[in-house]
């Protein structure tokens, strides 16, 4: 399960440009608040049918990328209670009004910087944009080239660490994944967009062959998949008028197609063993 | 018919050192103006010594930054802007402040009465973020310094910029401009492990200083260049050649601030003597 905790207080805005506009919110272990003010998480209020599919899209996508050994966020349902919700929607400047009910969150991390990194030299460990690659081209990512959705952490020699930050548009984008498009779409979807310079980390790291055996990793967590769509509250399939079996069909087809998808095959050199790298 | 003056914006960019207590350091300025077409920015480089900035830990994400900052200049580009804005104007820089949510951020853009934008932007630095947060060390020389020089001497030489080779401004410790020479007052720290990277960067600078106008450091215009220096605690000991280095290839006097203080002062004071009074008229 992943932990609940309770918002308390709001801090303002965080990414005031991005579509679900996520809020700093102060949230205690307690539900009543006896251990205010708590811990600061970074909450979004997504409402509606689509905000009820990111909110699956990041809670099921978050723990795959984990469970993948991509760094991540940690995450958290976050319960507004009804004062809350009551509260943010006379005082805030959030768009829409929220309802009481649980959303999700992650730790605020104030040692990060948005990416996407500007080049190979400033990765620490460049195989880490591959896994996002594989993985988002599996969960059908449709943005994680967008500011903000990789952040960097730092790690020795003035190198970054890529941590999975924003997972909220996997599964073809939250409106394709609530409608009734959602089954052709990630039938149909192609590999993940990635930053420009994929392909030269692709052939400084072993070409096709490291594809493939990413690709073969990431099919590894395919049997936690019913543990992971446990996680998700209710409400949200509810909400969004999904079920864990629509999602999970859908991600086990596009697993088993996933060699397919990358096609790792062009990414081969002819004469490779001999080729000097420039 | 004169021409109207161009209109400046600059904002202060800032490190987050703690976001939830609100603790940040200012680490650079930016400066533009639409009418002139003219944008800089001018950010804490790893080589600048800054008090509360890391160079191993913070460093790198300025620079990471500053990478991220000139793209988006050169491609007239910013992250979720929905119409085109041009870094010349100030709906650009308002949306970065926007942008900037992490370890680096940007104030919202202040007006500023800008003439001379390439020579103004380095002063402006200075002051927000190198005079009022100069490095533990080079604070503690500059004082060691002041107090050779006492209080009305002190008050002679001026903190900023001189012009440098190619025109280009150069930050000295402090400088007084006379009708017939400039002199130069630097200082430096001989005792410390990168006591020769430091001489180096000094002789390199009083070249700078020298070359003014001139593609050759020998034609320089007249300069007077003293350097104060710390010495190991009994005395100059292995380090005694960069004194000589200093002394000879950035053609310096070097005196001990501990054990020469009277010399420092008189020597100073007769450089002034020498560099003749301030010119009448030293307008900008």
């Amino acid at each position: 399960m992943l932990p609940t905790v309770f918002a308390y207080r709001d801090d303002g805005p965080q990414a005031e440009m991005t579509r679900w506009k996520p809020r700093r919110v102060f949230c205690t272990l307690e539900a009543d608040h006896r251990d205010a003010p708590g811990t600061l998480y970074v909450v979004k209020f997504a409402s509606g049918q689509a905000g009820a599919a990111a909110l699956i899209s990041e809670t099921v996508s978050t723990r795959l990328f984990a469970l993948a050994g991509c760094g991540t966020l940690t995450p958290a349902i976050v319960r507004a209670s009804e004062g809350f919700a009551a509260s943010f929607n006379r005082k805030s400047d959030y768009p829409g009004p929220i309802s009481h009910g649980d959303y999700y969150g992650t730790l605020h991390r104030d040692d990060v910087e948005a990416g996407p990194p500007p080049g190979y030299d400033d990765l620490a460990q460049p195989l880490e944009l591959l896994r996002l690659w594989v993985l988002d081209s599996w969960l059908c990512n449709i943005d994680r080239e967008i500011e903000g959705n990789i952040l960097l952490t730092l790690a020795t020699k003035g190198r970054f660490h890529l941590i999975a930050a924003d997972q909220s548009d996997c599964f073809c984008g939250a409106s394709v994944f609530c409608s009734s498009g959602f089954r052709n779409a990630m039938k149909n979807r192609g590999p993940a967009p990635s930053v420009s310079f994929l392909p030269y980390v692709i052939f400084k790291h072993g070409g096709p062959n490291v594809i493939r055996k990413t690709a073969a990793e990431v099919r590894g967590i395919l049997p936690r998949l019913p543990e992971i769509l446990g996680l998700i509250p209710e409400s949200w399939w509810q909400r969004s008028g999904l079920t864990p079996k629509i999602v999970y069909e859908a991600l086990v087809a596009r697993a088993n197609r996933l060699e397919d998808i990358l096609n790792p095959s062009q990414w081969e050199v002819p004469n490779a063993d001999s080729a000097i790298l420039l | 018919m004169p021409t109207a003056p161009s209109s400046f914006s600059y904002a202060v960019f800032r490190f987050v050192k703690d976001a939830r207590g609100d603790v940040s350091v200012p680490v650079g300025v930016a400066l533009w103006s639409e009418e002139a077409k003219w944008v800089n920015v001018r950010l804490v480089k790893p080589t600048e010594k800054l008090r509360r900035l890391s160079r191993t830990t913070d460093y790198p994400f300025i620079n990471i930054f500053e990478k991220k900052l000139n793209d988006w200049i050169k491609s007239d580009h910013l992250p979720y802007a929905e119409k085109s804005l041009i870094p010349t104007s100030d709906s650009w820089w308002r949306h970065l402040q926007k942008l900037l949510i992490h370890k680096i951020r940007i104030s919202e853009p202040r007006p500023i009465d800008c003439i001379s934008p390439d020579t103004e932007i380095e002063p402006l630095f200075r002051e927000i973020v190198g005079n009022a947060q100069l490095s533990d060390e080079t604070a503690r020389i500059d004082h060691l310094i002041s107090k050779c020089l006492g209080t009305e001497l002190t008050r002679t030489l001026k903190r900023g910029e001189i012009s440098g080779y190619a025109g280009k401004p150069v930050h000295v410790m402090r400088f007084f401009s006379g009708s017939q020479a400039t002199v130069v007052l630097e200082g430096v720290n001989l005792s410390l492990e990168n006591a020769a990277v430091e001489a180096d960067a000094l002789v390199g600078k009083l070249q700078r200083v020298r070359a003014n106008g001139s593609a050759r450091p020998s034609d320089g215009h007249n300069v007077i260049a003293i350097v104060g220096y710390v010495a190991s605690l009994n005395g100059l000991n292995g380090e005694k050649f960069l004194k000589d280095w200093i002394e000879e290839a950035g053609n310096a006097i070097a005196l001990d601030v501990e054990r020469q203080p009277v010399q420092l002062r008189e020597e100073t004071e007769k450089a002034i003597h020498a560099a003749g009074p301030l010119p009448a008229f030293h307008g900008r």
